[in-house]
Order: C-alpha cells, then sequence, then structure tokens
C-alpha cells in the first residue's frame, strides 16, 4: 500500500465519504439545534429558543419529518424527563423554562412539537397542582404561571384536520371529520372514527408521549390535548377561584357536596369544556388537582403521560 | 327289569371306572404329550403334564395401520387342564395339566365409533377385541347380573367404554337393545350402560340404541324408531352358537364440571348452564392459591366399578387448547374420589400468553405413562347448551370450554386497571376512578358508605360466577352495597347527567295527558304531580362518560314530584327520591360500546375471575346512589 499511496488515499475517501455527504445535506439548523440542545439544560435551551435567529423546525409526524428532527424531538425531550424531579418544589425558572419552550414549539407547529409541548403544559399543571396540594397559600404563585398557559384554541374539527397528514387513518376519515358538528364531544367523535372500517379503539390509558411519537394518532393527541385543555380551563382556575374566595379542604368533599355548592353553587356553570362533555363545575374537578399533586397512582399515571 | 338294572348298574360302573381314572390321571402324570392351543399368543404344541410352558401374547395385528394398537387385558383359560402362573402378565407361564387344554390372549383397543348417518357420536374405549375366540366356555367371561337376571359380561374384565350421543334426541342413552327381536327395554345397571349386540353376519354385529325418555312418552306406539343400527367390529368374545351377548358399557362422560377455585363451592359456577346469569358456554375463572387450575367433575358413571385399578390408573382427563380443530394437550393431572364418581382435573401451567380456552378431554392411558397423548386422547365430552335464542329454546352440543386466568394475567391487568384509574383520576373520571379503585382494592369507593350485603350466584347482572366469595356449596356471598347519600357528589353528578335528565324526559312524555287533564279541571297557577318511575338507564358514554365508565347500566327507582306551571305547562321544579343502583361486575365477552378506551372491561373481568385466590382485587359490589327530595333541573314542557 505504501507504494501506492493514491489507492490509499482514494479509499480512505470511498470509506467516509457516505457520512460527509449526509452530514453535508443537512440544512444548517439541524446542526445548530443539535449542537443548542446537546449538552444544555432546559433554562438554556429556552433561553436559545426564544432568543436565535434560526428557527425552530417544524417537526411533523415521524413518518412525513426528517429523521433529525425527530431525534432532536426526543433528545429534547430527553433532557426534560432527566433534569425533571417531581420530588422537587417548584423552580420558578424551571417552569419558565417549560412555557417558553411549549409556546415555541406550539407556534411553529407540527405533530411531534405539539405533542412535546402537551407533555411540557402538563409539567406545568404538575407543578401548579403540587404547590396547591402543599398550600392553599400558593395560589398566588401558581396563579402566576397557570396564566401562561394556553387557552383553547383550536376546534375538535379543526385539530383533528390538522392532524390528518400525520396520521393516515385519520387522513381516511375525513369525511367523518368534516361531518362533526359543534356539540359533537371527543367520545362521540370516537365513536364515529371508530364505526368506520372497525378501527383500533384508542387507549385513552395510553397516550404516552413516546407511544404518539412511536403509532402517531390524530385522535390520540387531540384527546391528550383536550385533557390538559380542560385541566387547566376548569378544574385548575376553579381550584384557585375556590381558594381565592375562601374555601377550604374540608370542603372538598365528595361525601357532602353542599358546603362547597354553597359557595361555589353560582358559577359552576362557568366552569365548562364542551370538546370532554364539561357542563358544570363539580367538587371532584378540584380534587382531581389536588391527587395529581399528592395521590400516588393519579400522579404516576399523569406524569407517566408527559415523560414516558 | 332285570336288564335295565343291569344296564343302569354296567353305567354306574363305568363312571365309576371313568372317574377313577381321571383321578388316578390326576395323581400320576402319564407320560403322553396334550396339546396346549394358545390363542391371541405364542407356545402352542404337544407337551406332558407337569411342563412349565412360557406363553406369550401377541396382539392381534389390525387391518387398519391408523388404528391404535391393541393392549393386553388378561389371559383366560377356556378348556382344559392345567395352571396359569400369572393372568395378568402377557409374558407369562402355563402348566400342563392330564389334558389338552385351551388359553386365550384378551386384548383390547381404544376405538372411535361412528355410527352412519348424520348422528354426531364421541369416542368410548371398546375392549377387548380378539378376532379369534373360542368357542365354548364363554360362560367364564359372562356371570348373571343377579339384579335384573341378565347376563353380563363382567366389568373387571371387559370395562368397555362407550359414551355416545346423539343430535336428535335430548336424553341420555341408557342402553342398547338387540333388534331383530322387537323392542325390549334393558335396564341401565348401577353404574353402567348395558348394550346387547345381535350377531349380524361372521364378524359384525348390530346394536341399535333407544332413548329412555323416548320410551316413556305417550304416543310411542311400537314403531321402530328411534331405533340406529350400526354395525360393530367384534369386541369381545361372543358365543357361536348363539347370537347375543350383552356387555356392559362404562361412558366416559361427565354431567358437570365445575370450578375448584373456591374449595367447596361446587354450585355456584359450572356447566352446564350455570356459568352465570349472561349464560355463556364457558366457564370463566381464575387461579387458585396454589396457581394451578383445579376443576372438578361429576362422571356420569363410577369409574371404580369392581375395584379396577387399571380404569383409576389409565382414563385420565386433562385439558386441551385448540389449534384449528386439533385438541392440544396440556399437562396436568386427574384424580378421582374415593367412591369413583368425581374427578379433579388439574391444569398445572397454563400459558400466560392470553387467555386461552381450554376444553376437557379424556382418553385411555395406553403406554401407561400416566400421561395422555394426544393420541390416546379420544373423548371429548359434550353437554347440552340450552338457551333461548328468538325467544324459541335452542339446544347445542358443546365441549366443556374452560377459559382460564392465569396469577400473570390478573397481576397484569390489575396494574394496567390501576393506572387507568389514576389517569381517570387526571381526566375528571372522578367516579369511574373512585369505583375501579374500590373494585381493585376491595375497598369502598370515595364518598360512599359500605353497607354488608349478600351477593348470590342468580344476581341479576352477575354476568359470570366469579368476584364473589361464594360460600359452599354454593350460597351467596357477602360483599358490599357502596352507598351514595342524596348529599354526595356521585348523587349530584347524576342528577346533572344528560342521560338522566333524558331518561327522565322520556318518562314524563307519558303524562302529557295526565298533566292536561288536571290543569283543565282546575285554576290553579302551580299543579304538583308525583310519579313512581322504574326502569333501566344506561348511561351514555357521549354525554356523561365519567358515568358511563362508573355505573354503565343501572336500575331506576323513583318517586319525582313534579311542579308544572299553567303556562305551556312548563316544569317549574323537579324533587327526586328513589335511588339509581348498579351492580359492579364485568362481562368477559362484551366489547361493546366501550370502544376507544381500551380493552379495559376484559382486563377487569381477569381480575374479577381471580377474585379471591390470586389477589383481593375483583370483588363484584352494588352502587346504590340515593336521592331524598334531591333538586333536578329538567327543561320540560308538558303542552
Amino acid at each position: 500500500m505504501k507504494k501506492f499511496p493514491c489507492v490509499y488515499w482514494c479509499l480512505v475517501f470511498l470509506t467516509f465519504s457516505p457520512a460527509i455527504k449526509a452530514d453535508s445535506m443537512l440544512p444548517k439548523e439541524a446542526a445548530f439545534w443539535r449542537q443548542a440542545v446537546a449538552g444544555s439544560s432546559v433554562v438554556e435551551i429556552a433561553k436559545t429558543m426564544r432568543e436565535s435567529t434560526t428557527p425552530w423546525p417544524q417537526v411533523d409526524a415521524a413518518k412525513s419529518a426528517p429523521p433529525w428532527q425527530i431525534d432532536l424531538i426526543n433528545q429534547l425531550h430527553r433532557i426534560i424527563k432527566q433534569s425533571f424531579d417531581p420530588n422537587a418544589p417548584t423552580n420558578p425558572d424551571e417552569v419558565k423554562a417549560y412555557l417558553q419552550i411549549a409556546k415555541v414549539l406550539t407556534d411553529v407547529g407540527g405533530y411531534s412539537n405539539i405533542l412535546l409541548a402537551d407533555s411540557l403544559y402538563k409539567l406545568v399543571i404538575f407543578r401548579a397542582a403540587q404547590d396547591l396540594t402543599a398550600s392553599f397559600d400558593n395560589r398566588g404563585k401558581v396563579e402566576s404561571f397557570v396564566r401562561e398557559l394556553p387557552a383553547p384554541s383550536l376546534g375538535i374539527k379543526e385539530r383533528l384536520t390538522s392532524f390528518a397528514k400525520d396520521d393516515p387513518s385519520l387522513a381516511q376519515r375525513i369525511s367523518v371529520i368534516d361531518g362533526i358538528a359543534p356539540s359533537d364531544n371527543l367520545y362521540v367523535i370516537s365513536q364515529q372514527l371508530l364505526a368506520k372500517d372497525n378501527a383500533d379503539p384508542v387507549d385513552i390509558g395510553n397516550l404516552t408521549f413516546s407511544n404518539l411519537m412511536a403509532n402517531p394518532s390524530g385522535f390520540g393527541l387531540t384527546f391528550r390535548i383536550a385533557q390538559t385543555e380542560m385541566l387547566t380551563s376548569v378544574n385548575l382556575k376553579a381550584l384557585l377561584e375556590f381558594i381565592k374566595q375562601g374555601g377550604t379542604l374540608t370542603e372538598l368533599d365528595p361525601v357532602d357536596v353542599t358546603r362547597f355548592t354553597a359557595r361555589m353553587g353560582k358559577v359552576k356553570a362557568n366552569y365548562r369544556y364542551l370538546p370532554l362533555g364539561i357542563r358544570r363545575l363539580s367538587v371532584g374537578h378540584l380534587l382531581s388537582i389536588l391527587d395529581i399533586g399528592k395521590e400516588q397512582v393519579t400522579r404516576r399515571a399523569f406524569l407517566q403521560t408527559a415523560l414516558e | 327289569m332285570m336288564a335295565k338294572q343291569l344296564a343302569f348298574l354296567f353305567c354306574s360302573l363305568l363312571l365309576l371306572t371313568l372317574a377313577d381314572a381321571r383321578a388316578y390321571m390326576r395323581a400320576n402324570p402319564d407320560d403322553h404329550p396334550h396339546y396346549l392351543t394358545v390363542v391371541n399368543g405364542d407356545g402352542d404344541g404337544n407337551y406332558r403334564q407337569g411342563k412349565v410352558v412360557p406363553i406369550l401374547a401377541t396382539p392381534p395385528t389390525s387391518q387398519n395401520p391408523s388404528e391404535r394398537p391393541f393392549e393386553f387385558v388378561s389371559w383366560i383359560q377356556t378348556s382344559g387342564d392345567g395352571h396359569l402362573a400369572d393372568s395378568t402378565s402377557s409374558n407369562t407361564t402355563f402348566t400342563m395339566g392330564y389334558e389338552h387344554a385351551e388359553v386365550v390372549a384378551v386384548f383390547a383397543r381404544l376405538k372411535t365409533w361412528f355410527p352412519p348417518g348424520n348422528q354426531s357420536c364421541t369416542t368410548g374405549l371398546l375392549l377387548p377385541q380378539a378376532l379369534k375366540w373360542p368357542s365354548h366356555r364363554l360362560e367364564q367371561l359372562v356371570h348373571v347380573d343377579t339384579t335384573s337376571g341378565d347376563s353380563v359380561v363382567s366389568a373387571e374384565q371387559v370395562f368397555a367404554l362407550l359414551n355416545v350421543k346423539f343430535d336428535w334426541q335430548e336424553q341420555p342413552l341408557v342402553g342398547y337393545y338387540s333388534a331383530p327381536s322387537g323392542f325390549s327395554k334393558i335396564q341401565p345397571g348401577k353404574n353402567l350402560d348395558k348394550a346387547m349386540f345381535s350377531k349380524n353376519g361372521t364378524n359384525a354385529f348390530e346394536a341399535s340404541l333407544w332413548y329412555e325418555g323416548f320410551w316413556r312418552t305417550q304416543d310411542y306406539s311400537g314403531r321402530e324408531f328411534p331405533k340406529v343400527t350400526t354395525t360393530l367390529t367384534p369386541i369381545f368374545p361372543v358365543n357361536r352358537n348363539g347370537t347375543q351377548v350383552i356387555a356392559n358399557l362404562l361412558p366416559v362422560d361427565i354431567t358437570k364440571l365445575w370450578s375448584d377455585q373456591l374449595t367447596g363451592v361446587t354450585d355456584a359456577n359450572y356447566l352446564p348452564n350455570k356459568t352465570g346469569q349472561a349464560d355463556r358456554a364457558y366457564l370463566l375463572m381464575g387461579a387458585c392459591q396454589s396457581n394451578n387450575f383445579d376443576l372438578k367433575g361429576h362422571l356420569k358413571a363410577k369409574v371404580n366399578v369392581g375395584g379396577s385399578p387399571e380404569l383409576r390408573n389409565k382414563i385420565l382427563w386433562r385439558l386441551a387448547g385448540k389449534s384449528g380443530s386439533t385438541y392440544v394437550l396440556e399437562n396436568g393431572t386427574s384424580t378421582y374420589n374415593t367412591n369413583g364418581d368425581e374427578v379433579t382435573i388439574v391444569l398445572d401451567n397454563p400459558r400466560t400468553d392470553d387467555d386461552n380456552s381450554y376444553y376437557l378431554v379424556a382418553g385411555y392411558d395406553q403406554d401407561g405413562n400416566g400421561q395422555l397423548s394426544s393420541a390416546e386422547a379420544s373423548v371429548v365430552p359434550k353437554y347440552k347448551w340450552k338457551r333461548k335464542v328468538n325467544g324459541q329454546l335452542r339446544t347445542d352440543d358443546h365441549d366443556y370450554e374452560v377459559k382460564i386466568i392465569s396469577r400473570s394475567k390478573y397481576d397484569e391487568a390489575r396494574q394496567s386497571l390501576n393506572n387507568l384509574a389514576g389517569t381517570w383520576n387526571s381526566i375528571n373520571f372522578r367516579q369511574a376512578s373512585s369505583l375501579m379503585t374500590a373494585y381493585l382494592k376491595e375497598q369502598t369507593p370515595t364518598g360512599a358508605t359500605a353497607v354488608p350485603v349478600m351477593i348470590g350466584r342468580d344476581e341479576p347482572g352477575l354476568t359470570h360466577s366469579v368476584g364473589v366469595l361464594f360460600a359452599a356449596p354454593g350460597n351467596p356471598g357477602q360483599s358490599i352495597t357502596a352507598t351514595f347519600t342524596p348529599a354526595s357528589e356521585m348523587t349530584e353528578n347524576v342528577l346533572d347527567s344528560t342521560t338522566f335528565n333524558n331518561w327522565l324526559s322520556n318518562q314524563f312524555e307519558n303524562k302529557r295527558n295526565e298533566v292536561a287533564s288536571r290543569f283543565q279541571n282546575s285554576e290553579e297557577i302551580i299543579e304538583t304531580f308525583t310519579w313512581t318511575f322504574t326502569g333501566d338507564l344506561s348511561f351514555s358514554v357521549a354525554s356523561d362518560p365519567d358515568l358511563f365508565f362508573a355505573l354503565g347500566r343501572t336500575k331506576v327507582n323513583v318517586a319525582v314530584e313534579v311542579e308544572v306551571h299553567r303556562f305551556l305547562y312548563i316544569v317549574e321544579s323537579t324533587r327526586v327520591t328513589g335511588s339509581v343502583t348498579d351492580l359492579y361486575d364485568f362481562d368477559y365477552d362484551d366489547q361493546s360500546g366501550y370502544g376507544g378506551y381500551g380493552d379495559f372491561v376484559r382486563k377487569a373481568a381477569r381480575v374479577q375471575a381471580g377474585y379471591n385466590t390470586i389477589g383481593t382485587g375483583g370483588r363484584v359490589y352494588k352502587s346504590d346512589v340515593q336521592m331524598s327530595n334531591s333538586p333536578h333541573s329538567i327543561q320540560f314542557q308538558f303542552q
């Protein structure tokens, strides 16, 4: 080989050329965001996402997004998961970072981005639940970041339509989606979608991040987002209002709701979330937030959806 | 007279002389050889008296290679003098006597019997089969049944097993009848059915069957049906001079199969037709404490007939899975009780990959290794599955099918449901979460108080007879009624639900005339009505998903006080007193209406099947949502 140095170097080039070629084909933003995410903290990533002139990419579902984008989403999710300590007290910087990252992901859009954003919103809700479980005196602190949680924006029909390109089974049911009436909630729609072609049911107990990444489901993600919106707009806000009105823990008694009704009866009808069929407030809505904060099974199931 | 006396004297002397000669010959072996005939074996030949001759039984060669081989049963000395060393050993010796002798090796084999026609017929064990039978000494095989006076072949020697069922009659087979001579009922033995075979040609016999139930019908007029004639190959020794032999037949059949999950509870969960209110054609059961699956069955006939160990050791019962139409045997054991009328069937290591259906099979352990191979398992007992279809009674033959839940499947389902309960709680399905959690942990649901209650096998809504700690032998077991008081969140949720509102509206529809009539005969602005309504109410998954998962199908029994305004007969106010009740129970087969929410119903049914031998989770309990003068908001106008 020493006699033929040109041949040697040609072989070396041919060996590594595919890698060089593949890397060179990636857009600049890929390298940038890979580097920005790798080894950074959640707070640092949030700062970069907020301030960078290189926009965060729109990341659709795995089938239509480039692999590097899916890797990027999974890497970011991994960093969030690894840094999240459910037993640690709420860190305002951490919560702020979650909200900032989630906002960027939501604004850019795409199935995978929105899924990760929803996981972050759930972590914010968890921190709120944790603080309120610890003490109703944390109301002010919690209100400051609950205010940043997004209000319900899209209707079910629009949401499902937007995910049709990510979910082939949903794409085949466009006619069903077009026929959705404004009064239809997700349970009704679920039945309508399933009725066609005996589609596989969506397991609402298993709408985890990794499951929805691996098996994109437009309905599953819509259902998951609806849960987050309901918890924000009904459960959390009602609990904050209840505390604000001087409500106490003993009033939240499922055996006897008379004291709760006496305090909140007049505003019960103000708390509604029709996509999930919630027409008025119940004492259980408030208790479910406290259970997310302290009840082990509920807490684990809730965090599992966001982190697993 | 003298001549007669002389003749008598001569004969007497001759007989005495002959008798003396025989006695002499017994006592003094002669040097003349005698011929030993060995039927179905080796060892024929001329031997002198006292010679110990090795004899070896050789099974008859089957003309059909696919048939099972014959199995040696015993030696029988059918003529002559001599002594068998061991009649139960195929390889033994015969000590020659003073005259020619004949010994017969009796063989048996399992045989599947399919009578002609469309009748379905299960398999039995037909013994013994030998192609060469001696022409005499049949009486050694036959003794007289002192009860009936019939000649019957002793069970110890024949132990013929037969299990025959016909689709066109529901009555069990009780006996056979010899066709040529007309109808003559043969009483079944205490433990055995009997068969009478008539000779038909050289090697074929006819057997006719009749049914006790039909025999007793009044319109029976002696017609030759329901008689079925079939041709059998010779299955046991017959008298060539005669035309009939009666044999005992021991049915390899079962009359009842029950889950022994709860020890001593024999009358709660069993086939046929007592598997729960849903009347499924299978038994649902969980593992026992040992993680085995114990079933017990009442046998149609005792297997200790004549005290033969052969039957106990060799007639084995097992559970088998199914691959297509093929039964795949599982490891296990079967043991008989002392009386021989009950068998315990244990499945040792159930598969854990899925909830499998297992089927009861039986067979004859031909190779004597204590296990039943697929080739040896030949009997698949069936029962009549009776049910009403469109108002008509329908009866089908059905295998004894068992769906069993292993410990691992139970644990997996329980863990999954526990997670689901947590998810439900986090998305506002509070009642569903609370009731499910109570179910999984044998607790009282949050927001309810527990009132002791007994739940029986016939409890409406109890789809399978599992989930209740029945008391032996099949008495109701104690559980709780989760009572939700009128002030509870549950009651508020029910009253606020769209489903209850719609149900009440439907009840009001029938009261329009009464309301109109009242106002026509009155000048009051407000009229008050009190009505009682009862009925079924199923919460809608679309409008009330929490209550759908929590209560599902319920019974309503309420008194409703309604104030109606004269203007358009609008409902001013409504107050409800009464209750909405439910049984927290899961139907293993019910997958309808739950689409989109995972297979939690089946998982919950698995947990229910494991109560309480695998774990404490899965207890069935009642819910009672009480209302007492509870205000209800409903928009309705009667005009």
